[in-house]
């Protein structure tokens, strides 16, 4: 009797609602044929052998079993991007991060010009990533770049240095313009969660005597900690997927110096043209992502449950 | 009053400061490039000549009616509104459904749009690289436009479903008792109230599209259906001493950018914070 009754109710429901299913169709759909089907397409690939320089071969398009991942994980270039990523995520995500904050803790205070100083503190984030590419490989090339001429000029080198070219400055290079560019997104989330917290809970504190230090390690840090964590993870996403800014600056060179996984995946699958072990590696890279944004939702749940 | 001012001013000196760096730090590259763009060849290698003594606007003529610069910048424009509005149609319709309908299962299906947002792009790229070749639909805007949708579609959705869960009810009651049924409250009363979301949502996917560089360039072949992005690439093999030239380029290709941010960008902290913090 009881399922009866809940599936009238249900049929009941379906009735009033379906207007409601049929606005969200179309998006539902094109979600379930652009991400979620080449998803799985991915995932198959990455345990096929797809090698498109031999076509022809009779093993191509079969199960391969895990024959990719055991190509990568034994190919040298591919254990070096996974170290590399590792150090590009942290360098960006620690300078990103201590950048934005001093930045959003000083737009948010009542400065002359602050909407002003807010507007164009963004515009890195507004230029798109291979113009910014361009610009910053033109300002560091080793005949007409600004930073060279300067440098000779003012005595700080005794010759031109070609930044991109060299295995011990170019990942720092890349890194600069990385973190240059995503500090806007950082700083914004930052900022909105700040404004959001009323200026007498640091009046009642000053006059209990604390000191701007433990203002911001005891009030501003805890108070900004949830939707910190959810933007900090959002830039992660962006900061591991990072291939616009180092392929057009290094292609991942010199010698492999700024390779991560995206772009080794990217190298494996149209350079090398084997779709099969790039996919392995993107899939490796899809794990990791998997698990940040597993704390990503875990994070976003529990701002729900303390809103409720 | 004005003492009170200026004693904050004092206090936030450091503030200041570290603002006006930063500012320095987001401009100075541009004001470079367009310097460089302004210059002739013979004084970008000049360093006495940083700031030009002398100006010439030919490297704007060249890039303007001697290249391909305007073709792809029509290529580019045409693509990221195509995409734009299809997702924000799509978008806006879902984001209605999912939240003034009671959907079996809505919670799983934003759970789902949320989770394609955290697929690096490479993973689908290849296995889009297979579909397209069987579908035909290489070296085809329909395809690339397609693609374009698989990472700003999700994002649209997410965001305005979130906004539109803020918008209280007693909106449209008041407008359904006015008269309205809900297609004419929904035109004339939500869209106005959800527009901090829908213009951060349209930001974003404009943002997004016109940025997009790796799928330009491995899925378009033909040079004349390439985007500006991967059209300025060829800028410097093509002319590959040519600096001025590229600069020239890089500066307008930023106008229409720096246009469409300015126009969106004082709903952006209200818009984004609402999206995508509070989910």
């Amino acid at each position: 009797m009881m399922h009866i009754s809940g599936r009238k109710r249900k049929n009941l429901e379906m009735r009033k609602n379906w207007p409601g299913y049929l606005l969200i169709a179309p998006a539902i759909i094109a979600v379930l044929a652009l991400n979620i089907y080449p998803l799985f397409r991915g995932i198959a690939l990455s345990f096929t052998n797809y090698n498109l320089v031999r076509p022809n071969s009779p093993i191509f398009n079969t199960f391969a079993g895990l024959s990719n991942y055991q190509r990568i994980f034994t190919d040298e270039k591919f254990l070096l991007s996974i170290g590399n990523t590792f150090k590009w995520t942290a360098v960006n995500l620690v300078a990103q991060l201590v950048i934005a904050m001093l930045l959003a803790l000083a737009l948010n205070k009542r400065l002359r010009a602050r909407s002003f100083f807010r507007t164009m503190s963004l515009v890195p984030w507004a230029v798109p990533h291979s113009i910014a590419a361009m610009t910053f490989t033109f300002l560091f090339n080793a005949n007409v770049g600004i930073i060279n001429i300067l440098a000779v000029r003012f005595g700080l080198l005794s010759e031109s240095i070609s930044w991109l070219g060299n295995t011990g400055t170019a990942f720092w290079c890349v890194a600069f313009v990385a973190i240059w560019k995503g500090i806007p997104f950082q700083m914004i989330f930052i900022l909105a969660a700040l404004q959001n917290i009323s200026g007498e809970i640091y009046e009642s504190a000053e006059v209990d005597g604390a000191t701007r230090w433990q203002q911001f390690w005891r009030i501003t840090l805890p108070i900004i900690k949830e939707p910190l964590a959810i933007a900090t993870i959002l830039n992660l996403i962006g900061i591991v997927s990072c291939f616009n800014t180092i392929w057009l600056m290094t292609e991942g060179g010199p010698l492999y110096s700024t390779e991560i996984i995206y772009t080794y995946a990217y190298r494996q699958g149209f350079i090398v043209h084997d779709l099969g072990t790039a996919s392995a590696s993107s899939m490796v890279l899809f794990v990791i992502m998997m698990l940040i944004s597993a704390v990503y939702l875990r994070l976003s749940r529990g701002d729900k449950e303390g809103q409720a | 009053m004005n003492k009170i001012a200026s004693k904050r001013d004092r206090a936030n000196i450091v503030a200041y400061c570290f603002v006006i760096l930063m500012t320095f730090i987001a401009l100075s590259p541009f004001i470079y490039v367009v310097l460089t763009a302004l210059k002739h060849p013979e004084q970008i290698y000049n360093a006495a000549e940083i700031i030009p003594s002398y100006i010439t606007f030919d490297n704007f003529k060249n890039v303007l009616f001697h290249s391909r610069f305007l073709r792809y910048f029509a290529n580019s424009v045409f693509i990221t509104l195509v995409t734009m509005s299809i997702s924000l149609v799509l978008a806006i319709m879902a984001a209605y459904g999912l939240t003034r309908y009671r959907i079996f299962g809505a919670d799983t299906l934003k759970l789902t749009v949320l989770m394609t947002r955290m697929f690096p792009g490479i993973l689908l790229c290849l296995p889009f690289y297979i579909i397209m070749r069987s579908l035909g639909l290489i070296d085809s805007y329909v395809g690339l436009i397609a693609m374009y949708c698989s990472f700003t579609l999700p994002f649209a959705i997410w965001n305005l479903c979130a906004t539109f869960a803020q918008m209280p009810w007693e909106l449209e009651e008041a407008a359904l008792i006015d008269g309205c049924n809900r297609f004419t409250s929904f035109f004339r009363v939500i869209i106005h109230v959800a527009k901090p979301g829908i213009m951060v949502t349209a930001l974003f996917s404009f943002m997004s599209n016109w940025d997009e560089y790796m799928y330009a360039m491995i899925f378009i072949n033909t040079t004349d259906k390439k985007t500006l992005q991967v059209g300025m690439k060829d800028f410097i093999g093509q002319y590959s001493t040519d600096w001025g030239l590229l600069m020239a380029a890089v500066s307008l290709s930023l106008i229409p950018v720096f246009i469409f941010f300015a126009v969106v960008q004082k709903h952006l902290v209200t818009g984004l914070s609402a999206g995508a913090i509070k989910g």
